[in-house]
């Protein structure tokens, strides 16, 4: 049995939400709930059921539909979280919330590029920019131009994409948001490491970077995916020992994460030419923790 | 066997009532009367039944954070433990199903002292989750014994 104060809370919010109905707040408090579980826990919950069928009038409807579907994002369930995205985007259209409308495309855009609809994923998170430039929103815009530009790197654009990634890093100090600082700096490496062999130094310099602001701001998850990174540049490379040294030092970030712990074996596993090892670490990936892992939104 | 679940299932410990008040009922009302539970100040019932309301109880640290109002808390959780109303499991205060039957409030929106909790988990609760921002790393306290 698993003890933690999640499974309390639940019922806490279980109780609560089914004898104090008009209660906002109670509401309000389960969308941070899942928001916590989203992120420390992911894990589904019975208060699912009870948010979809809240009435859409409900005020607090489109707010716990969307911690909701990040909470879908988390366990890996892209389909699910795609449909109660556009479904809360329909209600913060109706309410004329431009803000919301921006950040739940952007949502959307970036479960797209999980599910492979790039196309799709590259309109929403155009539409986002377009949005928060027009409400004087750098950090908002920031985050669409890095969702833009792993979109259009993984549709082969990659001129484009070097071009989001480099505005999107322009528009906000480090600081404000370490982790996108991170992924900016990770998708401009994969951009390098995909162009040209005379590229190679500007994709290290990339990983470096995204690493060395990993290691400033603590962001184990960030560590993980620049070693990741800078190792599967080194297979490609055919260097071997240097991408064995990356994937070890990633596999010291993983903390109690299977998943990444599954990644890197499979890796190693994959660049060595060790196909029991590669499958082993396949199984140890839960496919739901996907694309949690490869960067948050 | 199958009946004496059915019987469970639909009157849960009242399935337990005998004529000559030899039930479970009277045995843990009996408890609850005894100067040592009396002892325990006019919050002690409530704390109970608080208890009994968490599927996992209540974390043996945070009593005194959960119940504020309740004046020396965590003696009064270990005299429960002492008087076998309680038990400790895995970091947590918690009590046999039947107890949790019977004492748990039947409407909690009428017990303050769980209200006063709830408060506190609401309060606790409401804080944005982003990485790499303030109150993200506090915020893993819900995945948590202690």
């Amino acid at each position: 049995m698993d003890y933690s104060e999640d499974v309390n809370i639940g019922y806490l919010l279980d109780v609560f939400t089914t004898i104090d109905t008009d209660s906002q707040r109670v509401w309000d408090v389960c969308s941070y709930f899942v928001d916590h579980l989203s992120w420390h826990k992911p894990r589904l919950v019975l208060l699912g059921p009870k948010i979809e069928v809240l009435p859409d009038t409900h005020p607090s409807k489109p707010r716990c539909l969307f911690s909701l579907s990040d909470l879908y994002f988390s366990v890996g369930n892209c389909l699910d979280s795609k449909r109660l995205l556009i479904h809360t985007l329909q209600l913060w259209r109706e309410q004329g919330d431009d803000s919301e409308v921006a950040q739940t495309s952007r949502g959307l855009s970036e479960v797209n590029r999980l599910l492979d609809l790039h196309e799709e994923g590259i309109k929403q998170a155009k539409e986002a920019f377009e949005i928060y430039e027009r409400l004087n929103d750098t950090f908002g815009q920031a985050q669409s131009l890095c969702n833009l530009a792993w979109l259009l790197y993984e549709d082969q654009q990659l001129g484009a994409a070097e071009e989001a990634a480099l505005q999107s890093i322009n528009l906000f100090p480090v600081k404000v948001d370490p982790s996108l600082a991170c992924r900016c700096h990770r998708i401009l490496g994969k951009i390098h490491s995909s162009k040209d062999v005379d590229e190679i130094e500007k994709a290290i310099d990339h990983f470096e970077a995204a690493l060395g602001i990993a290691s400033f701001f603590d962001l184990p998850n960030e560590h993980f995916w620049g070693h990741y990174d800078m190792a599967e540049l080194f297979f490609s490379q055919g260097r071997l020992d240097d991408a064995h040294a990356h994937v070890e030092r990633a596999k010291s970030h993983t903390g109690n994460d299977i998943y990444l712990v599954g990644r890197a074996i499979s890796r190693l596993g994959f660049g060595m030419g060790n196909a029991g090892s590669e499958k082993r670490g396949r199984r140890l990936c839960v496919p739901s923790m996907l694309m949690r892992r490869s960067g948050p939104r | 066997m199958d009946r004496l679940t059915k019987e469970w299932e639909r009157q849960r410990t009242d399935a337990l009532h005998t004529h000559h008040n030899k039930s479970l009922t009277a045995t843990i009302e009996l408890s609850l009367a005894s100067p040592m539970f009396q002892e325990l100040g006019p919050d002690a019932r409530e704390l109970l039944g608080a208890i009994a309301f968490f599927p996992q109880g209540v974390c043996e640290d945070k009593v005194e954070w959960l119940f504020p109002s309740v004046f020396d808390g965590t003696n009064i959780f270990n005299a429960f433990c002492t008087l076998f109303l309680t038990y400790q499991s895995n970091g947590f205060v918690t009590m046999l199903a039947p107890l949790r039957d019977h004492l748990r409030p039947k409407d909690p929106k009428l017990s303050p002292i769980l209200c006063t909790t709830k408060e506190c988990y609401f309060c606790r609760l409401s804080v944005g989750v982003y990485p790499g921002k303030p109150g993200y790393e506090e915020a893993r306290w819900i995945t948590q014994r202690t």
